[in-house]
């Protein structure tokens, strides 16, 4: 299950692309702005398969620390997509208490 | 001799028109501002019934409202200047022919109330304004209500709402909340948030313990007002609060929820896609759905009551619930 270089990079900015898109969904949720129209729209059409993607990414990467591949890159993929898993968790918590 | 006499004169004289000038006010039965009346008198004798202008210009605020009727469809629009500059302008349209257009107006007093907020304007500048409004609404009305459109008229009282929920969500640090007065539902009275509302508890006890001593057969939400009365000592019990005791907010809600869905649902049983509210389109708008995805759909199940907010997107609406067997009565 070798992975490219290219690839690797494209799940690298995948995930990054990824944690800033849920930091800005999760800002809009606390601070909506006047206009909802075009969120809602992109919105609901990425939101799913964004998280599907934050957990797959999550997934592959470990497999491949685990199997000693390329260890720097899937460790950086892993972390970025860790964060996004912690910080969606801890927002949901919060906002289904509230 | 004469210097004496000419004295005399102006202060008889003085005298005389400050009698007169109360005598003016008392008979005029109303807080008659004075800055405005000339501008007030003029604007609306000029425009037709259909059309209403009017200026208030006070302590540095310059208050410009205005409204028109076009085949029962209402723009209205009110700037607000402070020092020559803009503080604040909102603009409110309605359109009295579309089905239930009554119960869209507290979500639309919502939607300008955030916005609203967001400008980020001082609350002390908002209470001024709404103070400034409250000193001269009993005035406007008395002068046009017989001359002008009561649909015209009753856009003052929008604004003015949007205006109050905008300083309590500041003041509680909450989201803005208005949630529509029955009364304006029954066409007792113009648009009115229930939170803006408050009875006397004195008042509210007198005229209970009347109905009591005239009726025998109470029934149990009265009983339970009435024992919650006997504790209660506020000066003043908000209309929230004493609706609540025969219909809780909860079923208020779900009853408005479900009128404006049902009526909003049936205008795109033509469209290919269904309705732009529907699930599975995505977005959430009025009209045709002009885009259907299966993540759209997903994402729209999932969302059925908005939570958790940040996944279900800001402008999220819970979808309609079936109001409860007992059926909602509306005082």
């Amino acid at each position: 299950m070798e992975s490219s270089y290219s690839t690797q990079k494209i799940l690298l900015y995948l995930s990054l692309f990824s944690l800033v898109y849920f930091i800005l969904i999760v800002y809009w949720s606390y601070s909506p702005p006047n206009s909802t129209n075009t969120i809602r729209f992109i919105g609901e059409l990425l939101t799913i398969p964004m998280l599907m993607l934050i957990i797959f990414n999550f997934i592959y990467a470990l497999f491949q620390i685990l199997k000693k591949r390329k260890t720097k890159i899937f460790i950086t993929i892993l972390a970025l997509n860790l964060v996004s898993i912690v910080f969606l968790i801890i927002v949901t918590i919060n906002q289904l208490n509230s | 001799m004469k210097k004496h006499s000419l004295i005399l004169i102006i202060i008889v004289f003085t005298l005389l028109i400050i009698s007169c000038t109360s005598e003016n006010e008392i008979n005029a039965g109303v807080n008659k501002p004075q800055k405005t009346t000339n501008n007030l008198e003029q604007n609306y004798k000029q425009l037709p019934s259909d059309t209403l202008f009017f200026q208030i210009a006070k302590n540095n605020y310059l208050i410009t409202h205005s409204s028109k009727l076009n085949k029962g469809s209402v723009t209205s629009s009110l700037t607000v200047k402070k020092y020559n500059d803009n503080l604040f302008s909102i603009s409110y349209n309605f359109d009295t022919n579309k089905e239930h257009w009554k119960l869209f107006q507290s979500n639309k007093v919502i939607e300008k109330s955030t916005e609203l907020k967001n400008e980020n304007i001082s609350i002390q500048n908002l209470t001024e304004v709404n103070n400034l409004i409250e000193d001269y609404i009993a005035y406007i009305f008395s002068e046009i209500m017989d001359k002008k459109n009561k649909k015209i008229v009753s856009t003052i009282n929008y604004h003015k709402s949007i205006i109050n929920t905008t300083i309590r969500s500041i003041e509680n640090e909450d989201t803005c909340n208005c949630t529509v007065h029955p009364e304006f539902l029954i066409d007792k009275s113009f648009f009115n948030c229930q939170e803006d509302h408050f009875y006397n508890t004195s008042a509210l006890k007198s005229a209970l313990n009347q109905y009591t001593s005239e009726n025998s057969d109470i029934d149990s939400s009265t009983n339970n007002l009435i024992t919650f009365l006997s504790t209660y000592e506020e000066q003043t019990i908000s209309y929230n609060k004493y609706y609540s005791f025969y219909v809780t907010n909860e079923d208020f809600q779900i009853f408005i929820n479900y009128q404006t869905a049902s009526s909003s649902g049936n205008c795109a049983w033509w469209c290919p896609l269904g309705g732009g509210s529907d699930h599975g389109c995505c977005g959430n708008y009025s009209g045709c759905c002009l885009y259907w995805h299966a993540a759209c759909y997903i994402h729209d199940k999932m969302c059925s009551d908005c939570k958790p907010s940040w996944f279900c997107l800001p402008g999220c609406v819970p979808d309609a619930q079936q109001p409860p067997n007992n059926t909602l009565t509306l005082y």
